[in-house]
């Protein structure tokens, strides 16, 4: 016998009723009447700890039964608790869930993301790299980014002459070179999505001698970063690096409900884009190799990084417990680590002694 | 009444309340802990299901509040079906997909899904509010919502406008002036507001009942004059603090004194924000819901700023610090607030209420996708 509050679906008058489970039939009796309802008919609504429980019937009607004596009743009325009910009845099986789901979220960050990126960039026409390259280039000269090179046009000749040592027969795409004067990005050389790169007026005056030549081994230094560029091109490092991203974006932007990343559009995403530290080796043993095939030597790249490096201070005179942290926990593996690792390259093989002049 | 003098006598529960003119209370059985376990389970396996769980997810977290929500002797319930809020919410990743890369592809697409979505956001809205409340039962009858799609599109297209237009606009011709004046719109956004709660709250309706609703859009929006007026005084104060911060930094001890003024005051206007925001919420919301009421009905809100924002200052501080893990402690407590600061008075009880007959189920995709697009449809 069990008491509960019948509603008939039809007002909203409340009827205290007694509930009795007999041969397969769910009685309910009030003072004024009687139901019967077959039990396999009843709907039976997850009960909560302290909430009543909820049945309903097939004529629209329902009842809540509070209170500690309705386990009975349910039990009579054939209630199972589905697996989920069960999973968060118990304390430990509810710290279990914690600690997957955890798993679950890191799993998903580091492998599933990156994975379905790679997916949707390799679905991406060509096309989608020319029109992002010229609108990256198109948004870095508007904001003063990439402003016309101040070096000598010989000067300039003589630094386009050296991209095609580095290129391999059948590029993906057709490579440019531009030299470009940059305050903002100092010596550096950017590889844009369309097969355009980009060297900067800082670079180039960084591998000059004392007296602002290029000689031999400024030529090599800058052969070895332009192949490392082309590594970024021939490896499509952009257009994956901003699938990525963009995804992160969309999905920050669905959780989050932050649709600023819309209006500031693809071309500023790409040029505050950075290729992860996975690429930046890549196009590191990319530059090697395309060196070593063609007799030359790769000591010419960490002569370059070791410029790039002391041009950049601050990077090196962080406390060395930290650069290790800082390196792990972000993308971009720093300069000193790119030159460790290309050292080490270079011990491999002993073959290939350093040739430069 | 005579039916219900004998209900009286034999009420399993004290049920005195309903014949005496003393205002009726909320209770809640819930608790922090027991919805912290459904809560994590529901999270696991919507991620697990990559987000398909979230419609069942969703359902049975309003299952749990709605039914250890009680008033009268009787609880609340959701009965909605969890495949529609599904469709409803692949819906919503289809729109946001396509809003999110639609002028990646060209102007024209983008263009076009920024049409559509302006077009069709009133009508979702009105859906969602349709599919919400007649899934929404209490004393055995649903609630519903009677709100025409005429009014819908005359109350939600200019503020769905308002945040889709802009972002399209520097998408489709950037650094024009004329693209910053769109901006404007957002001083209408008081009245727009107004009428929205006044859409949402004036078609109300508890089984046959139609909910009468007495606040005006203007008085609705009274609250942002407050904020406006609270706000300039404000900033005359904040420019007095740095010009002092400054002109002190000068001399010796003031080069210390400055910055930390400089910081204080930047602290300060994010805490005018955050009060300001809380201040029209709690106003809004006491108005709206106090003004509402059915027939032989009252409903009175009386939340308070001051007791809100300790409340929401420790949610949110308790959440940080524990990662998240807070979350479902902080929605239990400020549901709790949220009913304790509520009542009702029905003087004659609830049975005015009956049933409409044939009353047309709503589809889901409204709710779905309003929901997920942040959009606040909390009631």
């Amino acid at each position: 016998m069990n008491t509960a509050h019948y509603f008939d679906g039809r007002s909203a008058r409340r009827h205290p009723v007694h509930l009795n489970v007999e041969a397969g039939k769910l009685l309910v009796s009030s003072p004024t009447f009687e139901r019967s309802y077959p039990v396999a008919t009843v709907a039976l609504a997850e009960p909560f700890a302290a909430a009543p429980a909820m049945l309903r019937f097939a004529d629209g009607a329902g009842c809540e039964i509070a209170g500690d004596s309705r386990r009975r009743l349910l039990d009579a009325l054939g209630y199972r608790k589905s697996a989920v009910e069960r999973w968060q009845d118990r304390w430990p099986a509810v710290l279990l869930a914690l600690a997957l789901l955890v798993a679950l979220l890191a799993l998903l960050y580091f492998r599933g993301l990156p994975a379905l990126a790679e997916r949707i960039a390799a679905e991406l026409p060509p096309s989608v790299d020319t029109r992002l390259g010229r609108s990256a280039l198109a948004s870095l000269e508007r904001h003063h980014v990439l402003e016309p090179s101040r070096l000598s046009d010989q000067r300039i000749a003589e630094v386009e002459a050296l991209l095609p040592g580095v290129l391999p027969a059948h590029p993906r795409m057709p490579v440019r070179l531009l030299v470009r004067n940059s305050p903002r990005l100092g010596a550096n050389a950017l590889a844009l999505p369309d097969g355009t790169i980009v060297v900067t007026d800082w670079m180039v005056r960084l591998v000059q001698t004392r007296n602002n030549q290029l000689d031999d081994s400024g030529r090599e230094q800058l052969s070895a970063v332009l192949a490392h560029e082309v590594g970024h091109i021939e490896h499509r490092h952009a257009t994956r690096a901003m699938t990525g991203s963009s995804l992160m974006a969309a999905l920050s932007a669905a959780l989050f409900g932050d649709f600023s990343a819309v209006a500031a559009g693809v071309p500023a995403l790409l040029t505050q884009m950075q290729y992860s530290r996975a690429m930046e080796l890549d196009a590191d043993d990319y530059a090697v190799a395309r060196l070593r095939r063609q007799g030359r030597s790769p000591a010419a790249f960490i002569e370059a990084l070791e410029a790039l490096e002391e041009q950049a201070p601050d990077e090196s005179s962080t406390p060395r417990w930290l650069r290790t942290t800082m390196s792990y926990m972000s993308t971009h593996p720093d300069t000193a680590e790119r030159i460790r690792r290309l050292e080490t390259l270079l011990d491999d093989a002993p073959g290939t002694a350093p040739s430069s002049q | 009444m005579t039916e219900h003098d004998q209900e009286h006598g034999s009420a399993v529960l004290p049920d005195a309340a309903v014949e005496t003119t003393a205002p009726l209370s909320f209770g809640f059985s819930g608790s922090g802990a027991e919805y912290f376990r459904i809560w994590i389970v529901n999270l696991l396996l919507s991620v697990a299901t990559l987000g398909i769980y979230s419609a069942w997810a969703k359902t049975r977290r309003l299952q749990y509040f709605y039914r250890n929500t009680q008033l009268a002797g009787a609880s609340f319930d959701f009965r909605g079906d969890p495949k529609a809020i599904l469709r409803g919410r692949l819906l919503a990743v289809i729109l946001l997909a396509a809003y999110h890369y639609a002028f990646g592809f060209s102007a024209m697409a983008g263009a076009t899904t920024v049409t559509l979505l302006v077009a069709g956001l009133p009508f979702m809205m009105r859906a969602a509010l349709r599919f919400r409340l007649s899934n929404t039962w209490y004393r055995g009858l649903p609630f519903g919502f009677a709100g025409d799609a005429k009014d819908a599109y005359r109350v939600y297209a200019l503020p769905m406008a308002m945040f889709i237009l802009p972002g399209a606009l520097v998408a489709l011709m950037p650094d024009t002036p004329m693209v910053r004046a769109i901006f404007l719109l957002y001083l209408c956004w008081p009245l727009m507001h107004g009428a929205m709660k006044r859409y949402q709250h004036g078609h109300l309706m508890y089984g046959d009942q139609r909910a009468e609703f007495g606040a005006t859009t203007t008085e609705l929006a009274a609250p942002y004059v407050g904020t406006v007026i609270a706000g300039i005084v404000f900033a005359v104060l904040y420019g007095i603090v740095i010009y002092l911060a400054t002109s002190t930094a000068i001399a010796g001890p003031g080069r210390i004194v400055g910055p930390v003024m400089i910081v204080l005051a930047v602290v300060l206007l994010y805490l005018f924000f955050i009060l300001a925001a809380l201040f029209v919420m709690v106003r809004m919301n006491n108005m709206a819901w106090s003004d509402t009421s059915f027939p032989g009905v009252r409903i009175v809100s009386s939340m308070r700023l001051r007791s809100y924002f300790r409340l929401q200052a420790v949610n949110v501080l308790l959440t940080l610090l524990t990662l998240g893990l807070y979350r479902p402690f902080a929605a239990v407590r400020t549901w709790r607030y949220r009913l304790a600061h509520a009542h009702v008075e029905a003087p004659g009880g609830f049975e005015a209420a009956t049933g409409l007959a044939g009353r047309r189920s709503v589809s889901a995709a409204g709710d779905g996708s309003a929901e997920f697009l942040g959009l606040d449809l909390s009631w």
